[in-house]
């Protein structure tokens, strides 16, 4: 599905879906960046909620968002202390501000970690592990 | 108003801090707990508390069973990761102070170092499990990888620079290099050092790390008048808060929230506090603790610490005075409660002259204690 060089870490930890998380993994595997919106108040999500802490509310629905945002911050892992990054570093965690105001964990799997700079604009891209699991990565978006 | 000076943490005690103690962390909680209790006077069989850290392996009943406990009623953990000391003194001084306990001890047995080691999540991992989620699969895995998040946002927005926190490990590792228990009491730090340090997690040189250790360390609660039979000045808890969760800005650590709290238990402004121990799993937190507990304003950590004012003897606010986590041991928190009792006891390798009120976070914003010397 990517197009990118990029390679995860072999055994680097997946995501364990469990059922309050069911459906925004199954989005990602029908290609689609699901984000949680309170049906009573509007308040978007990032990891889902179980209860909305604005309203209080369990009624919730999933939004599609295109994937756009700017990093927010980030780190780069140079001593493999957890065992899956061995032979991986340096290896950079990007945390992306999205458009639509929530904070996701990811990876940027277009640019060299030195390159990461906060502010830089970036959009998601799919990549499917396995069958499974497809992950909500990014790419830096290169303005023409 | 909470303790207010009445209950005192009458007795510590600690092991030897390595590398590979070669002996059960049991057996390291028991030995600290035995020395604690020599310390405070009190016997053995007369604790009545026991409290811990979750993520500990010594259950309370099995240390009741070894000190002979006649009659266990209170006792319980306080779950998070290490990062719960000051909690653990406030629950045991409330248990005290409600009358529901009279000798509460808090103690911790870790071989940090020859068994589980924290640095590498194989305490804290939770295999992309409930919120893990959205953090392990893209490289989240240890307690550091998301503080190092945390400090990188944090240096954007205030400024403050890597060589700003090398300082910090400088100021502690001279620390350490006047107390003995010290694991580099023989080995100096400079800046240059530091800086030219391998990253770790980037931002993070090595020497912004903590130590990972083995060790035991135990404290003994009582109430203010129990405490009297020992002989010299002693350590009032004169307020004693719990924190940890906030719902606050990304940058922001749990210490903006729990703040207030501590300041207006403690019926003191921070301007008063002589001496601080400050939870330094990284050394860019302490930068960022002096800001969050109003120490100094938001941005200011940095030159303050440079300017040499958390530096023992002159500074005006000498911090992590038996070396921290950075160069003494990483006991997460107990060695800088140990070390904050000592300050008050006048018993510290690097003593603060006069030092009236004593102040000890252990985790940022997770608890903190100020304690208030008495006759």
């Amino acid at each position: 599905m990517s197009d990118y060089q990029w390679l995860r870490p072999v055994n680097l930890t997946l995501p364990d879906p469990d059922e309050d998380s069911f459906e925004f993994w199954e989005g990602l595997k029908q290609g689609r960046l699901l984000m949680q919106v309170c049906n009573i108040c509007s308040q978007m999500n990032y990891p889902p909620m179980v209860m909305c802490s604005e309203c209080g509310s369990f009624n919730f629905q999933w939004r599609e968002i295109e994937g756009g945002g700017v990093l927010y911050s980030y780190v780069v892992t140079h001593q493999p202390i957890h065992p899956s990054l061995v032979d991986y570093t340096p290896f950079l965690t990007a945390l992306i501000e999205l458009d639509e105001g929530p904070r996701i964990t990811s990876n940027i799997v277009n640019i060299q970690p030195e390159e990461a700079e906060i502010g830089m604009r970036l959009k998601l891209e799919l990549f499917e592990v396995n069958p499974q699991i497809t992950l909500p990565l990014f790419v830096r978006e290169y303005v023409s | 108003m909470a303790f207010m000076n009445a209950v005192t943490i009458a007795g510590v005690g600690e092991t030897e801090y390595s590398k590979n103690s070669g002996r059960s962390e049991l057996q390291l909680s028991l030995e600290a707990i035995n020395k604690a209790l020599q310390d405070a006077g009190i016997d053995r069989k007369e604790v009545d508390g026991l409290l811990r850290w979750s993520v500990d392996t010594s259950p309370e009943a099995t240390v009741a069973a070894n000190l002979g406990v006649e009659d266990l009623a209170w006792f319980g953990e306080i779950s998070q990761a290490g990062n719960v000391g000051a909690a653990l003194v406030a629950n045991g001084a409330a248990a005290i102070h409600a009358g529901l306990a009279s000798v509460v001890v808090i103690y911790r047995g870790v071989n940090g170092r020859s068994g589980r080691r924290y640095g590498r999540g194989d305490v804290t991992g939770r295999s992309g499990r409930g919120s893990a989620a959205y953090s392990e699969p893209f490289g989240l895995l240890t307690p550091q990888h998301g503080l190092a998040m945390t400090a990188r946002r944090r240096m954007f927005e205030t400024g403050v620079t890597s060589a700003q926190f090398g300082m910090v490990a400088v100021t502690e590792r001279g620390h350490a290099n006047r107390n003995p228990r010290a694991t580099f009491f023989d080995t100096p730090l400079t800046l240059e050092d530091h800086q030219n340090s391998r990253m770790i997690v980037d931002p993070f040189h090595l020497f912004d790390c903590c130590l990972e250790t083995d060790g035991g360390g135990a404290l003994v609660l009582t109430s203010t008048d129990r405490a009297k039979v020992r002989p010299g000045p002693s350590a009032m808890v004169r307020a004693a808060v719990q924190g940890g969760y906030s719902n606050r800005g990304f940058t922001d650590t749990a210490a903006v929230a729990l703040s207030p709290r501590l300041w207006n238990q403690a019926r003191l402004d921070p301007s008063e506090i002589n001496v601080a121990q400050i939870y330094d799993h990284f050394a860019p937190f302490v930068v960022f603790a002096l800001e969050d507990y109003g120490f100094v304003s938001r941005g200011e950590g940095g030159e303050f610490v440079s300017s040499g004012e958390i530096t023992w003897a002159n500074g005006s606010l000498p911090v992590n005075t038996s070396g921290g986590h950075l160069s003494e041991a990483y006991m997460q928190g107990m060695n800088q409660l140990i070390e904050s009792v000592r300050q008050a006891r006048d018993e510290s390798t690097s003593q603060v002259q006069d030092a009236q009120f004593s102040f000890v976070d252990t985790g940022i914003g997770t608890g903190a204690v100020i304690l208030e010397r008495g006759d």
